[in-house]
C-alpha cells in the first residue's frame, strides 16, 4: 500500500500540480506580504478574502460564475500555447462567438428546448472559431505573427459587435447597447444550489471540455500531433505532421473555446448581448493557462484561483481600511511570477 | 626543478546527488601540449573538465593551475584565470555579426559602459585581426553567424578564447559536427595554437583524430581515469581496449546475405541529374562533402514521411526527437500514422510503454529508466533510440543520414550491425554519410555526390579511399563507372 501511495505520489504530472500549488500559495502569502506594507494586517484580509470568496454557497456560486468564463478563455489559449502560438485575441473571439449565439436565439426564438442551446452553443463555436482561424490562416499563408494578427482582430471585433448590437440587432427596452434577449428555450439551467449566484450548467460543460481536451490531447493522433508542434516544429515535420495545418486549426480550436464564454453569459446569466460584458476575460485567461503552463487539466484550478481572488477582492473596499480591490492584480501577478519562478528554481537545482 | 604543469585535477570527486559521475579523477596536464580526453558516452569526461571550467564544484579533490591551487565559484574566475572552454554545441547568437559575437563575450567580463564605447570597438576589432593573422584564422568579420558553416563558426568561438587570452583551451568534441576537410583545418590551427605555447585539452572519443593530434592521452571509463600516457606510446586499438574494459573486435561480423533477384523498391527521379534505383536487400552509400546536395535529395526522399519507411534524419536533436518528451513518448514520433499504438484512433499506452522497454533492452539504452525526459540521455543513446524506432516497424526502405556522429566506438559498431541486420531482411537502405569508413563498412554500392549530382558510382570490389576522394572533390576517375 505504501509503495503504491509513493508511486503515485511521484507520480510527474501529481509531483508539477503539487509544485504548482505550492508556488501559487507562496505567491499569494507575498502579495498578501504587500498588504503588511499598507498598513494592514495581511492575515485579516486573507481571511476577508477566504470569507467572500466561499463563506456561503452564494459566495462560492459567485466564484464559480467567474471562473466559468476564465475556464474557456484559459483553454483557449492553452489550446495555442501546445501548437506553440500565442492567442492574445480570446478578448474578440468571445466577443464575436456571444454575439453569434445571441443573434441565433434572436432571429430564431421558436427553436424548441434541447435543441436551441446545442445550436447555439455550435454557432458560438464556430463564429468564435472563424475568428481565430483567420490569424491561423494568415500565419500558415503568409507567416503573420499571430501575436500582431490577434491583437488587431481585437480592435476589429470589437468595432464589429458595437456596430451589430447598435444597428443591426438593437434591443428596445434599455439605453444600455444590448441585443434583445434570447427566448426562454436557450437558457441554460441555474443551478439553485448556489441561491441567487448566476451559476448554470454551463459550468458542468466548462469541466467537460476540460476533460474532453486533456483527453484528446494525451490520447488521440491529432492532439499528440499538436503537442509535438509545439514542442518541436522540426522534428514533427520529419515525422510527417502537416505543421501548417495543424495550427491553423489549433487557432480554430482555441477561437472556438472562447467562443463558448457565451455558454455562461448569453445562455445563462445575461440572456442577451452585451456591449462589454466581458471584464477581460479574454486577457485574464493568459493568466490562467499561464499558471496552468498550457495543461487543459491545470486550466480547471487556476480558473477556479482568479475566480476566488476576483470575488475575495470584491469585499475588500469596505472590510478594510486601506486596501482596495485592485490587491488583486496584485494578487494575480504574484502568483504568476512565483509559479513561473518555480521553473526556475527547478533548472538551478539541476545545474547545481 | 621541474616546472609545474599548466593544470592539475587531484583526487576530484563528483556526485550528483547519488549518482557518481567522477571519482578520485586525477589529470595533469603540461604546459604546451595537446591533451585528449577519451571515454565513452557518459565516462565522466565532459564533468571532469567542466568542473576545471568552474560549471560545477566538485564534491570534493582540488584543482592546481600551473602549481598554485584555486577555487571557482563560478565560470567567470575560470575564465579571468585564463581558462576557455568550446562547447559542443556553440554558444553563439546566431543573428548577430561574427564581430558582435566575439564582443560580447568579452564584455561580460568587463564593465557595462564599455559596451558604448565605440572606440573600444575599434580596437578590439585591431586586435582580433591581428590575433586571427597570428594563428591563420580568419573570418568573415562582419557576416551572421547563422551564414556561416559550422567549421567557421567553430573558429569563432575559439577566436573568442584567444580574445579573452586564454591560454587553456578546452574543447569538447571538436570533431563531432565536421567534415573531414574542416578537422583537417582544425587539427592545422590547434597544433599552430600549441607551437604558440597555448594548453589545449580535448575531449573525444574518434580514436583516430587522437592518434593524429594529442601528445598524451588520458582514459576514463565510469568516472575514473583508467590510464593516462604519451600517445606515442600507445595505440588505437589499445585505448578502444581501456575505454571499453575489454578487448573489442571492432570489424563487423555479420554476413552479408546476397539477394540475386532482388526487386527494385525504390526508382527516384528527382531531376535530370539524380536518378538511381534501389533495390531490396541493398545499402547505397552516398558519398561527398556536405553540402553537395544531400540535404535536397533526403528532403526529397522523406518529404512528408511516406508510410513503411523509416528515416534517421541528419540533424538527430533537430529533426528526431522532442527533448522535453520521455524516452516512451519519442517512441512514438513517426509511428503515429500507423495503427501499431492506436486503437480506434486512441492511444494505447501499455502498448508503448512495451514497445518502448522492450527497445530499450535490445538496444541497450541507458539509462533504463521509464518516463526520463529523452533530452537527458547522452547523444549516442539519443542516436540508439532513434536507430531502435526507426528499425522496429521498417518495411521496404530505411533512410539513414549519418547514423553515428557523435556516437561512443561501441554503440557505432552496434548501430553497424543493426544496419546490416536490416539489410540482410530485405529491406533496402540509403545511407547519407560523410564518413568514408562508415560507408566501406557497410555499403554495397557507392554514388559519389558533388554539386548537387552525381559524379561516380563504385561497386564494392571498387572501393578505393583515393578514388571516391577525388570524386567527393569534383574529379571523375576511372576506377569507378562514370554516369
Amino acid at each position: 500500500m505504501k509503495t503504491y501511495l509513493n508511486s503515485f505520489l511521484s507520480h510527474p504530472t501529481l509531483k508539477a500540480f503539487a509544485n504548482a500549488i505550492a508556488s501559487a500559495a507562496l505567491g499569494l502569502a507575498l502579495g498578501l506580504l504587500v498588504t503588511f506594507f499598507a498598513g494592514d494586517n495581511p492575515w485579516h484580509v486573507f481571511m476577508v478574502l477566504f470569507k467572500s470568496a466561499f463563506g456561503s454557497s452564494y459566495d462560492l456560486g459567485m466564484t464559480l460564475s467567474y471562473a466559468t468564463p476564465l475556464v474557456f478563455t484559459g483553454l483557449s489559449v492553452a489550446i495555442a500555447f501546445q501548437a506553440g502560438l500565442f492567442n492574445v485575441g480570446a478578448e474578440g473571439q468571445l466577443a464575436i462567438g456571444a454575439f453569434a449565439a445571441a443573434a441565433l436565439g434572436v432571429v430564431f426564438p421558436k427553436c424548441p428546448w434541447p435543441l436551441a442551446p446545442i445550436l447555439a452553443t455550435l454557432v458560438a463555436f464556430t463564429a468564435g472559431g472563424i475568428w481565430g482561424f483567420i490569424p491561423g490562416w494568415l500565419l500558415a499563408k503568409r507567416g503573420s505573427h499571430e501575436v500582431i494578427s490577434t491583437i488587431m482582430l481585437n480592435f476589429i471585433s470589437a468595432g464589429l459587435v458595437s456596430w451589430l448590437a447598435i444597428d443591426v440587432l438593437p434591443g428596445s427596452a434599455s439605453q444600455n447597447v444590448e441585443t434583445p434577449p434570447v427566448s426562454d428555450n436557450f437558457r441554460l439551467t441555474h443551478l439553485s444550489y448556489f441561491g441567487e449566484a448566476p451559476v448554470n450548467t454551463s459550468l458542468i460543460i466548462a469541466i467537460c471540455v476540460v476533460l474532453v481536451l486533456a483527453f484528446w490531447r494525451l490520447k488521440t493522433r491529432k492532439g499528440i500531433e499538436l503537442s509535438w508542434v509545439g514542442k518541436n516544429e522540426i522534428a514533427a515535420d520529419v515525422a510527417g505532421v502537416n505543421v501548417s495545418q495543424s495550427k491553423m486549426w489549433a487557432m480554430f480550436m482555441a477561437g472556438g473555446l472562447a467562443g463558448l464564454v457565451a455558454l455562461p453569459e448569453v445562455l445563462g446569466a445575461a440572456g442577451k448581448f452585451r456591449l462589454g460584458f466581458s471584464p477581460e476575460y479574454g486577457f485574464t485567461g493568459i493568466a490562467v493557462a499561464l499558471l496552468a503552463r498550457g495543461n487543459p487539466l491545470g486550466v480547471l484550478p487556476a480558473a477556479f484561483l482568479f475566480g476566488a481572488l476576483h470575488k475575495g477582492t470584491a469585499d475588500l473596499d469596505f472590510e478594510t481600511e486601506k486596501i482596495t480591490r485592485d490587491i488583486s492584480l496584485i494578487l494575480q501577478s504574484m502568483v504568476i511570477l512565483t509559479v513561473s519562478a518555480e521553473g526556475l528554481w527547478r533548472f538551478l537545482k539541476r545545474k547545481k | 626543478m621541474q616546472k609545474a604543469p599548466a593544470v592539475e585535477l587531484r583526487n576530484v570527486t563528483k556526485y550528483f546527488g547519488s549518482v557518481r559521475a567522477n571519482e578520485g579523477v586525477n589529470l595533469t596536464v603540461d604546459k604546451g601540449t595537446i591533451h585528449a580526453i577519451v571515454g565513452e558516452n557518459g565516462a565522466g569526461k565532459s564533468t571532469a573538465l567542466k568542473i576545471l571550467f568552474g560549471l560545477y564544484s566538485p564534491t570534493s579533490g582540488d584543482i592546481f593551475l600551473h602549481g598554485k591551487k584555486v577555487e571557482w565559484k563560478s565560470p567567470a574566475d575560470a575564465v579571468n584565470a585564463g581558462i576557455g572552454m568550446v562547447h559542443q554545441h556553440f554558444m553563439l547568437s546566431q543573428r548577430e555579426t561574427v564581430i558582435d559575437n566575439i564582443l560580447l563575450a568579452s564584455l561580460q567580463h568587463q564593465s557595462l559602459f564599455s559596451i558604448f564605447s565605440v572606440l573600444k570597438r575599434k580596437q578590439a576589432k585591431e586586435k582580433l585581426q591581428l590575433l586571427a593573422n597570428n594563428y591563420g584564422m580568419t573570418l568573415p568579420w562582419d557576416s551572421a553567424v547563422e551564414d556561416l558553416s559550422v567549421g567557421e563558426q567553430q573558429r569563432v568561438e575559439i577566436l573568442k578564447l584567444l580574445f579573452l587570452d586564454s591560454d587553456i583551451l578546452i574543447l569538447d568534441e571538436p570533431t563531432a559536427v565536421l567534415t573531414p576537410q574542416e578537422i583537417e583545418e582544425l587539427t592545422e590551427n590547434l597544433r599552430r595554437l600549441k607551437n604558440e605555447g597555448k594548453t589545449i585539452l580535448v575531449i573525444t572519443h574518434k580514436l583516430k583524430e587522437v592518434m593524429a593530434l594529442s601528445d598524451k592521452v588520458t582514459v576514463m571509463r565510469h568516472g575514473r581515469v583508467v590510464a593516462s600516457s604519451d600517445t606515442s606510446n600507445t595505440s588505437a586499438a589499445e585505448l578502444a581496449a581501456q575505454m571499453m574494459g575489454k578487448k573489442v573486435d571492432l570489424s563487423l561480423t555479420t554476413e552479408r546475405k546476397t539477394f540475386p533477384q532482388a526487386e527494385t523498391i525504390l526508382d527516384v527521379k528527382m531531376n535530370s541529374r539524380i536518378q538511381f534505383k534501389l533495390k531490396a536487400g541493398e545499402i547505397l552509400g552516398i558519398a561527398g562533402v556536405e553540402g553537395n546536395g544531400q540535404l535536397d535529395l533526403l528532403h526529397y526522399l522523406t518529404k512528408g514521411r511516406p508510410q513503411g519507411m523509416g528515416h534517421v534524419p541528419e540533424n538527430r536533436l533537430k529533426q528526431a526527437v522532442i527533448s522535453d518528451l520521455s524516452i516512451e513518448d519519442n517512441f512514438l514520433v513517426g509511428l503515429q500514422k500507423s495503427d501499431n499504438f492506436f486503437n480506434h484512433g486512441i492511444l494505447n499506452r501499455q502498448k508503448l510503454n512495451a514497445f518502448s522497454k522492450k527497445q530499450i533492452a535490445e538496444f541497450d539504452i541507458r539509462p533504463p529508466q521509464e518516463g526520463l525526459p529523452l533530452g537527458s540521455l547522452s547523444g549516442g543513446n539519443q542516436q540508439k533510440m532513434v536507430i531502435a524506432r526507426e528499425l522496429a516497424f521498417v518495411e521496404k526502405t530505411l533512410v539513414v543520414a549519418h547514423p553515428t556522429r557523435g556516437v561512443d566506438v561501441g554503440a557505432i559498431h552496434f548501430i553497424h550491425t543493426k544496419i546490416l541486420e536490416a539489410r540482410n531482411n530485405g529491406v533496402g537502405i540509403l545511407l547519407v554519410s560523410s564518413e568514408l569508413e562508415e560507408l566501406f563498412a557497410l555499403s554495397d554500392r557507392i554514388l559519389v555526390m558533388f554539386g548537387g549530382a552525381f559524379m561516380g558510382e563504385f561497386t564494392r570490389d571498387q572501393f578505393d579511399e583515393k578514388a571516391i576522394g577525388l570524386c567527393m572533390g569534383g574529379i571523375q576517375s576511372t576506377a569507378g563507372a562514370k554516369l
